[in-house]
């Protein structure tokens, strides 16, 4: 009984080993790891030794960057003849990794040797980069704008969201009240209200705070409510046999069970608020990286609205991300989420 | 005064269905006296208010006519003196074995009273899995925790509702000596709902026979037998031949109820 303690992604390890690969299909698989490496490498050499079509000019900053790129996979490569976990990871994601990079020289030869994507709507890469680096304050500050706004309006939703939701799944009079705002908000999208907002709001940060927040505050809500309404009556009649009291039931049983559902609504409540987020700052609000956008298009700074974009993406999927870490670790005990 | 005696007094237990026109009689005048650490069994078909009583005597329901006393004070609410393990182990998914265990200890503040969930725990062999997570455990595993779950908190009076329903013979015929031993040593009331009439002999000291449509008491056969008993004994299958044809006796009779 004691032995039964091996993870899943040891038997995978065991399995897949236990499958006999010929020698040829093994030196095949290490060469598919290495594909990255020289898809980089003809990029590097692609964007290097390439005459640029015209006035195009570029610098030495992307080259340094794929250098760096491919260098970080090359040492990867490296350790995982010595790490065997290392390279089932890497052997996976390789294909992947080789066409972003082929793409990305496909693009560069594209606009900057060829001029067939033509400028100023397709700036090369380099040039996005350089106009990154050129007015990094200005993104910087935009980006920590977009930040504080988009965090202020998702905890404000999320707090109001979970007890809205926890308070109405565990009493029917609360349920009574909420009900009717679930039922007519919920089908109505927050970006609707954004013109209400822009007039009324005596600051625009709150008022799009505030938008932001009902847009998340749907989702928590009702994800919350289920999440409750679905437990087990079970866990409520043993802890109560087991001598625990309301409040002790409402933090030890209902929101510990209901949580898995509560992420549910985090997620979409997330997606929901980065929407509301940029709608809101290309919309009225006068900074963040949305307003940024807006702005250089309208200096038809092509590049650095590019730049804007993709730094923007960046901040979504890290703060997606985050939120997917938080959830692996709150909700541990659930089979198959650490697995 | 040892504590765990329960009496069951003309109770009736009438549902109303959901819609309201339609009443249903689950119970009817039950009069049972249970003695303080007495191992008792109710065997009977589904549908005869086996959960039902139980359910009262937990203090999950109450009866609509009559009373049942814990030691003699009327069963109004729930407490932690009268401890419940369902088919489904129910162990809170979101706590590691070790602290579900613990669990009623923090509800009645004896947070640090340890010894004896640690001691029952190492008595039903899952010494070595208080780090783990429900999901991680057998079926059978998983029942045994919540029997320790719930006997770690000392009550006076353990209900069982079929908690061995959903396992395999094996680990049954395992959980059901893990039982003895666990009764044995906290001495404490047992109160046991189960479909197996082997089971039921195996482990009681009395089995209540139970009839449908009404729920009524049909016998009360104590059960004459030292521990550990054998299955294969001559009065063991008496009592089981008795016992079965109580049920079939009290299953036409009920169908006979019905036709009338
Ligand atoms: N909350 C309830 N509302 C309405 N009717 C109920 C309720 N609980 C139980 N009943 C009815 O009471 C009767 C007895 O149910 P109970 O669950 O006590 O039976 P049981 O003997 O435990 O059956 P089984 O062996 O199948 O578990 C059934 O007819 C059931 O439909
Ligand atoms: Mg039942």
């Amino acid at each position: 009984m004691a032995q039964q303690k091996v993870s899943l992604k040891e038997l995978n390890t065991l399995e897949l080993e236990r499958k006999n690969v010929s020698t040829a299909g093994k030196v095949l698989q290490r060469l598919i790891t290495a594909l990255p490496i020289v898809a980089g490498l003809l990029h590097l050499i692609e964007y290097l030794f390439i005459p640029n079509k015209g006035m195009n000019t570029c610098t030495a900053t992307y080259a340094y960057i794929l250098i760096f790129f491919t260098g970080v996979w090359a040492v990867l490569y490296i350790i995982s003849f010595f790490n065997y976990a290392l390279y089932r990871k890497i052997n996976h994601d390789a294909p992947l990794y080789a066409v972003i990079f082929l793409l990305l020289a496909a693009y560069d030869y594209a606009t900057l040797k060829t001029g067939k994507l033509i400028m100023p709507y397709f700036p090369w890469v380099d040039k996005i980069i350089n106009s990154v680096i050129s007015d990094r304050a200005k993104l910087l500050d935009s980006a920590l704008h977009s930040l504080k706004l988009l965090f202020t309006g998702y905890f404000g939703g999320v707090i109001a969201g979970f007890i809205c939701g926890i308070g109405a799944g565990w009493s029917p009079k609360i349920r009574y009240w909420i009900n009717p705002f679930v039922k007519i908000l919920g089908a109505i999208p927050t970006t609707t209200y954004m013109p209400i907002i822009m007039i009324l709001a005596s600051s625009l940060f709150g008022g799009s705070a505030f938008l932001i927040g009902l847009g998340v505050w749907f989702p928590v809500t009702v994800s919350s409510l289920t999440g409750v309404s679905n437990i087990n009556s079970h866990y409520y009649e043993v802890a109560r046999t087991l001598g625990t009291k309301d409040i002790g039931i409402l933090f030890r049983v209902v929101i510990p069970a209901a949580m898995p559902t509560v992420f549910g609504g985090l997620t979409q409540g997330m997606s929901v608020a980065c929407i509301t987020l940029m709608a809101a700052e290309m919309m009225g609000v006068e900074s963040g990286l949305g307003w940024y956008i807006n702005w250089q298009k309208g200096w038809a700074e092509f590049s650095k609205m590019y730049g804007a974009i993709i730094i923007i993406c960046i901040i979504f999927v890290l703060v997606n991300t985050l939120l997917n870490v938080i959830k692996g670790y709150v909700l541990r005990w659930q089979k198959g989420v650490n697995s | 005064m040892e504590k765990g005696h329960i009496e069951i007094n003309g109770v009736t237990k009438i549902f109303r269905r959901t819609d309201g026109t339609d009443t249903l009689t689950a119970l009817d005048n039950i009069q049972l006296d249970i003695k303080a650490g007495e191992f008792i069994a109710f065997v009977g078909a589904s549908g005869c208010g086996k959960s039902t009583l139980l359910r009262m005597i937990a203090g999950l329901e109450t009866p609509t006519i009559g009373k049942i006393l814990s030691d003699g004070e009327e069963i109004t609410s729930t407490s932690e003196k009268r401890g419940l393990v369902f088919q489904d182990h129910a162990l809170f998914p979101w706590l590691t074995v070790w602290d579900n265990v613990r669990f009623g200890l923090k509800s009645t503040g004896k947070k640090d009273k340890t010894e004896l969930a640690e001691h029952l725990l190492d008595l039903v062999e899952l010494g070595n899995f208080k780090k783990s997570y429900p999901y991680q455990l057998s079926g059978g595993m998983a029942q045994r925790v919540a029997l320790v779950r719930a006997l770690a908190n000392e009550p006076d009076v353990l209900l069982l509702d079929e908690p061995l329903g959903a396992l395999d013979a094996f680990t049954r015929m395992n959980i059901q000596d893990a039982l003895i031993d666990l009764w044995k040593e906290r001495k404490n009331t047992m109160i046991l709902i189960t479909h197996d009439v082997d089971e039921a002999i195996y482990l009681a000291q009395r089995v209540i026979v139970m009839s449908p449509r009404p729920g009524r008491i049909v016998d009360d056969i104590p059960i004459e037998m030292s521990y550990p008993r054998n299955r294969s004994h001559s009065a063991f299958v008496r009592y089981r031949n008795v016992i079965l044809e109580k049920l079939n006796y009290a299953h036409e009779e009920s169908i006979a109820d019905f036709s009338i």
